[in-house]
Formats: structure tokens, sequence, C-alpha cells
């Protein structure tokens, strides 16, 4: 989770590059069926702000 | 929102005398168009609006249903770079609809994905009990790791972290060795599901 965390600041932290983001979709969003996972990350990010406690990658959205 | 009377109704759906359902969530012969457009979905160049056109086109000539295409646009409404979450729950509205005029072998699949889709609104507008139940109501049609998944995120996400863990054990004992992979998988993987992971070795 820490990790997590951690990935999520860093990508924040940069978020216009888009190669960083890449990365960070691919490791989060393994196994992403249907998931939307780094674009929520980002949505939370941009409209919420950030909180360590929920980093809101969570449910699936499948077909 | 009874929550004694949702986590009964988890246990039952995953209890082990329950019908086991198919492993396979999308009807196969909607799937190559549904994988194309999860490729799409995640194409960093994404566009709600070309997709949304080639969804309908899919739909138009045929090589797409309109129960998917109902719940593919819906999933593009509630896709974070359009947040239209009006849209995207009129879409399920008309989803289940469309699943029971078609019917057939697959109504229970097809109502299972719109409860998916409900439960995923609810979760992300932050009405977890209410996500909890529509997630249910999925898992009871269609025992998918994802809706086992999407069942537990929201139980702990509710404090009920027993209760995920007692659900968690009986999905061990019940679910396919390959749909058990599949729901470890994504422990591993969800932060949302991380304090179901076993503890680390000293």
């Amino acid at each position: 989770m820490k990790v997590l965390i951690l990935m999520l600041l860093q990508v924040l932290s940069g978020i216009d590059n888009a190669e960083t983001e890449q990365r960070f979709c691919t490791t989060v969003a393994t196994y992403s069926d249907g998931r939307i996972t780094c674009e929520r990350l980002r949505a939370y990010a941009d409209q919420q702000g950030i909180d360590p406690n929920d980093t809101k990658t969570g449910i699936s959205n499948g077909f | 929102m009874d929550h004694a009377a949702l986590l009964s109704r988890i246990m039952n759906a995953v209890d082990d005398r329950a019908y086991l359902t198919p492993t396979a969530a999308v009807d196969p012969t909607q799937k190559p168009v549904i994988e194309e457009i999860r490729r799409r979905l995640r194409a960093s160049d994404f566009d709600a609006g070309r997709l949304r056109t080639w969804i309908a086109r899919q739909h138009d000539e045929g090589r797409l249903d309109r129960v998917h295409m109902l719940s593919a646009l819906h999933v593009v409404a509630a896709h974070p770079k359009v947040n239209d979450f009006s849209e995207a729950a009129r879409l399920a509205g008309e989803q289940e609809l469309a699943a029971l005029e078609l019917g057939g072998p697959h109504l229970e699949a097809n109502l299972a994905s719109v409860d998916r889709h409900r439960g995923v609104l609810a979760f992300l507008r932050r009405h977890y009990g209410v996500a909890l139940d529509h997630f249910t109501r999925a898992l009871e049609r269609q025992r998918t790791p994802e809706n086992v998944g999407n069942v537990l995120a929201s139980l702990l996400r509710l404090g009920e972290l027993e209760e995920a863990e007692a659900i968690l054990a009986q999905v061990r004992r019940t679910l396919s060795p390959g749909m058990v992979a599949e729901l470890d998988h994504a422990i591993a993987s969800d932060p949302d599901l991380a304090s179901l992971r076993p503890p680390e070795a000293p």
C-alpha cells in the first residue's frame, strides 16, 4: 500500500509526463480488464486532492 | 442499509451448495469488439466522442448487440475523463431494459452487468453501502472474481474487514482454482484489497 501511495505521489508530481504516467498505469493496472484504474487516480487527484488513505484505485467496471 | 442481511446474501451466493455460473463474463460473440473497446479506453489518446461513434457503428453494423453497446457507452460515460454520471446512470437503466427485452441464456449475466455498473456509480459517489447492495446482486447473478472483488472492496470501505475475510475464505473453498487464482491476483494488485493480503514473512 505504501509503495502504491508513493507511486501515486510521484505520478501526481509529474502529471504531465506521459511516459511516467504510462509506466504507472501499466504497473498498477496489471489486470486491467475493464478497469479504469489510472484514469480514476488522475481524476481523483485533479478533483479532490491527494488522500494518502484513499488511493481510489478500487473497483472493476467490467462490461 | 441492513448490512447483516446483505452479508447473509453474500454468504449464500458464495456457499458451496450454490449454483456455479460459468467464468466467462462476456458473451463470446461480443468479445472481439469488447476487447477492442477496452484497448481504446486504455489508449493514451482516448477520445470519448470518437469512441462513442465507433461503438455505435459496431452496433449498427451488427458486431455488437444493444445490451453490450449500452454497457460500453456506460463505461465510457463513467470514465474519469468523461465523468458524466447522469449519462452513465441513464445508460445503465437503458441497458437493463435492453437486457430484459433480449432475454435468452445471457439474461442473468447481462443483468449482472447492469448491477455492476450501478454499483460502480455508487462507489464512485462514495455511497459504499449502496454499492455493496448492487455488487451483491451482481455476485448473486454471476459468480466471477470481478464481482467478488467488488464486494470485498465495498466491504473494506465500510470497515467490515472480518466479514470480508470470512467471505474470502468461503470463496477460496468454493470457486474453481482458476477463479481463485484470478481473485488472488486482484488482491495482490489492488490497493483497495490490500488488507486482505496474507502477512509478509518476517
